[in-house]
Order: C-alpha cells, then structure tokens, then sequence
C-alpha cells in the first residue's frame, strides 16, 4: 500500500510543482547537470548521435516534457514540441524509477509503462549512453541527492506493486 | 556451478561481480560481438578498468567475440583477439572457426570457449571443436531438451555452460537467419538480432504496432505485455488464425532445474541479457547467486522460492518465462 502512497502523492506532488518552475530555470538546472552527468560520454564523443537531432522526454501523467539535443557539443534542453527525432513516454514514476537506477527501461518497456516512437536507434544509444554513466564518478552533490531520492523511495515503497 | 553474468556497461559489470557473479562477459564496441547495438560494449579502456574490478574481488572476465567474420572485416575481428589478449581477458568467446584458428595458433595459452552461436549439440561437434582448437569450455545451445544435454554431457571432452535465464531464442540458435530475411543483418553477420534502425514503434488507437524494416510483426492491444521486435516472436496469420506460430515473448527461467543441471555435471549456468541496464544485471544476478547457494548448501532441500520467480518474471520478455526446450517430455 505505501507503494501507491508513492505512486499516488509523492511522485506527482514532486511533478506537478514543475509547473510552476519556470521553464527558463529548468533549462538551466538541465543545461548544468546534464554535461556533468555525461562528461565521459561527451569526452569520448559518444553524444554526437544527438548532435541537431532531437531527443524528447514526455511526462503523460504531468502533460509535460523536455526536449534535449547537441549543437556544436553543447546540450541544449528545449520544451517539448511534438517535432523530435524519437520521443520516450512514460509516467513521472517511470522516469523516476529509472533515474534513481530502481528499474530496467526493457523491463518497463515490455509492461507497457515506457514507449519509444521515432528513431528507435537513436533512443537505445542514449538509453545506452546513460546506462554506462557510473553513478560512482558523479559528482558528490549529484550522487547525494540520487543516494536521497533512492531511499526516500525505498522507505515509502520497500514491496513493488504486482504487475500482471 | 559457475555462475556466468552479462554486462553492457561498465555499470552492468559493476552490478555483476557485486551481486555474485563467478565471472562476467562483455563485447568490444563492434560487429566482433553478438550484441553490437549503438552506445553499448565496452572500448579498450572501459574493458581495462572492468577488468581491474572484476579482478580485484576474485571474478573472471570472459570477452565475447562471437559474430562470424564477413571477408572485408577479418582484420577486425583479428584484432579483436589480439586486444583479448594484451588485456588479460580471462577467456575468450568464440564462434567462427576462422577465429578459433587464429586465437589458438596465435595465443595457445589463451582459453577459448565455443559460443552458443557455434552451435553444437553433440559430442562429435565438441570432440571436433577439442581436437582442432582445444577449446575448454562449450556453451550449450537452447535447443537441446534435459535428456539431451545429459546425453551430450556423459561424453563430452570439454565443460559445459548452460544457459539459465534471459530472452529465448527459438529453435535454431546459432543458425538463425530470420532477422536477414527481413532486415539484411543477423546476429552472426553483424551483430545484431532485429537492429534497432530497423525498428519503429507505434502506439496507435489499436495498441502498440512493431514494425521491422516497416513490415508490421505484432500489435500488442491495451494491457497486454510487450517483448522485443524479433521476427520469431511476431504474430502471424496461420489458417486464418493470427498468433505466435513460432514463439511467445518470453524468457527462458530454468531455477526449477539447478539440481538436475548440476547432477548431470553442467559447470557452469549463464545469464542472458548484455543488452540490458545496470539494475537488470542487479536484480537477476542477485536471485541466481542466492538460488545456487541455497542449492550448494542443502542440494537435497532446493526449491526456488516464490519471491526468485516473480523477480524474474518481472523482468522477462511479454512478463512471463519457460522452461524452453529442456522440457520436452515427448521426446
């Protein structure tokens, strides 16, 4: 039962304040992270599939979404247009299942809890590009607030719900 | 048992040897290994720090390269071996005979193991593969039922692997040519089953349409559990009837048979799933270990327990798993 608890209020309180971050914010708390999360990946030049294409992330439950993409090695976080070359789609629980690493993107693809429509390439290289992010290398403050945001989940939710 | 696990990333190989495994497989970043998809495997400096710490917690590194070389690509796949072998890789996986030739007249010293991909099912073939390569160690396709790999391991002049848990190929592993028919590459060409270019998902007011080099395999309707886009998984329209005429998405789960796999003197047991995340690794690596030390403690009192088949089932193609060919009572 506290797994809904999470799923019902938690998750979706989290999400729904994004709404009333400015998005000129959350560009700039994506734009700062994500080269810091990626920093090897960028080093090896493992990124360069997303140069001028697009990658976006859609929230159904929150209606909302981001796009991300590369020009000239630089990330660029855009709102969600409809217009991008493979869109991810899921609810804010899934996304956060698996960027806290709780849950397997297959194993939630093959639940029908993530989609993957367009350049279906281009999205396993990315979901395979933040797979080989080691969580150990991040910097403190990041690997902190994932360690946070892991057990907070873990204290609300220690049984998954059943899935059929 | 050798428990044997997969890893994509570094992060994967990390979970492995955390939650268990004995020893861990990975790919090179190319066409060399059976599951080349864009972004995953491991480039030589990856592989070394891998390698590091799989090594300093007492786990082995096995290197996959187990595609069949095309003739413009041998020098790579030449290379691939000669890299195996400055690293210090622990054993190579090896299909084709072109390469089992070159690593075992180049480096005698290096222990090689037949891929599953090599397919062999007797011990004639495994005689063959010992005699000509002195391979140490075979990787049992899935095609064989129980009393066949019984069969097989009675006379078999090498070790045997088996594998015990993952995606289910069908009855032709190492053989298999039916992602070449729809989309010119195959596993033992380039590397992949079903590349994912040549992939397109839709979700349309009918469900989820899969869609290989734009011919429709399956519609999966609301509800109802997903796998992936392989053509020997797809449904089709048989007599009139549209189902899965050749397989069922789902995963081969062979907990149930540890004790008779040990018995019949099966060395080792490997975990599919190098395409899959850190956390897949985590959670499957993590029932195993516990499974085959229950089992190494009181094998008379084994049984899996109910919690190690729902994290499994949990995590397997279309939800659900099977016992596969080693149940075939009939024949």
């Amino acid at each position: 039962m506290r797994a809904d608890l999470l799923v019902r209020f938690v998750v979706p309180v989290l999400g729904q304040s994004t709404r009333f971050i400015p998005f000129g914010l959350q560009k700039f708390t994506l734009e700062s992270i994500l080269p810091k999360v990626l920093a090897e990946a960028i080093l090896d030049g493992d990124l360069e599939c997303l140069e001028n294409r697009i990658l976006e992330v859609f929230v159904r439950d929150l209606n909302t979404g981001w796009q991300v993409t590369l020009v000239n090695d630089n990330i660029k976080v855009m709102p969600a247009m409809g217009n991008a070359d493979v869109t991810i789609s899921g609810n804010a629980h899934e996304f956060f299942l698996l960027a806290t690493r709780q849950e397997d993107p297959d194993t939630l693809f093959f639940q029908r809890r993530l989609s993957i429509e367009g350049d279906t390439e281009l999205g396993l290289e990315v979901k395979n590009l933040l797979d080989n992010v080691d969580l150990d290398s991040l910097p403190a403050p990041l690997r902190q607030a994932l360690g946070a945001a892991t057990h907070l989940s873990h204290l609300l939710a220690p049984t998954e719900p059943k899935y059929q | 048992m050798e428990l044997v696990c997969p890893a994509g990333s570094l992060p994967a190989l990390k979970a492995a040897v955390d939650n268990g495994a004995d020893a861990v497989y990975i790919g090179f970043k190319d066409e060399t290994n059976a599951r080349h998809f864009a972004g995953l495997n491991f480039n030589d400096r990856k592989a070394s720090a891998a390698l590091i710490y799989a090594r300093d917690r007492g786990v082995k590194v096995f290197l996959a390269i187990n595609t069949y070389p095309q003739p413009k690509g041998w020098m790579r796949w030449q290379r691939a071996v000669d890299q195996a072998y400055d690293l210090g890789l622990s054993a190579l996986i090896v299909a084709d005979m072109g390469v089992l030739d070159y690593a075992s007249n180049h480096y005698p010293d290096l222990p090689l193991h037949l891929s599953v991909q090599g397919s062999a099912t007797n011990h004639e073939a495994l005689n063959f593969y010992h005699q000509q390569f002195g391979i140490k160690r075979a990787v049992l396709p899935r095609v064989l039922s129980l009393a066949q790999v019984k069969q097989v391991a009675e006379s078999s002049p090498v070790d045997l692997e088996v594998f015990g848990f993952g995606s289910l190929c069908i009855m032709a592993e190492g053989r298999c040519h039916l992602s070449s028919f729809v989309t010119d590459e195959s596993p033992n060409t380039c590397g992949a089953c079903s590349p994912a270019k040549a992939v397109r998902w839709e979700e349309t007011p009918r469900g989820r349409e899969s869609r290989l080099n734009e011919v429709l395999i399956d519609r999966y309707s609301e509800g109802e559990n997903a796998g992936y886009p392989t053509l020997c998984k797809g449904r089709f329209k048989v007599n009139d009837s549209v189902y899965n005429a050749l397989e069922e998405p789902t995963s081969l789960n062979t907990l149930s048979l540890i004790p008779e796999l040990h018995k019949t003197g099966i060395k080792a047991i490997k975990l599919e799933g190098r395409q899959r995340s850190p956390v897949y690794v985590e959670q499957v690596v993590k029932v195993w270990r516990e499974a085959l030390d229950d089992y190494n403690r009181e094998p008379e009192r084994f049984a899996p327990r109910q919690e190690w088949l729902e994290s499994l089932s949990k995590v397997s193609e279309g939800v659900q798993t099977t016992l596969g060919a080693y149940s075939r009572p009939w024949q």
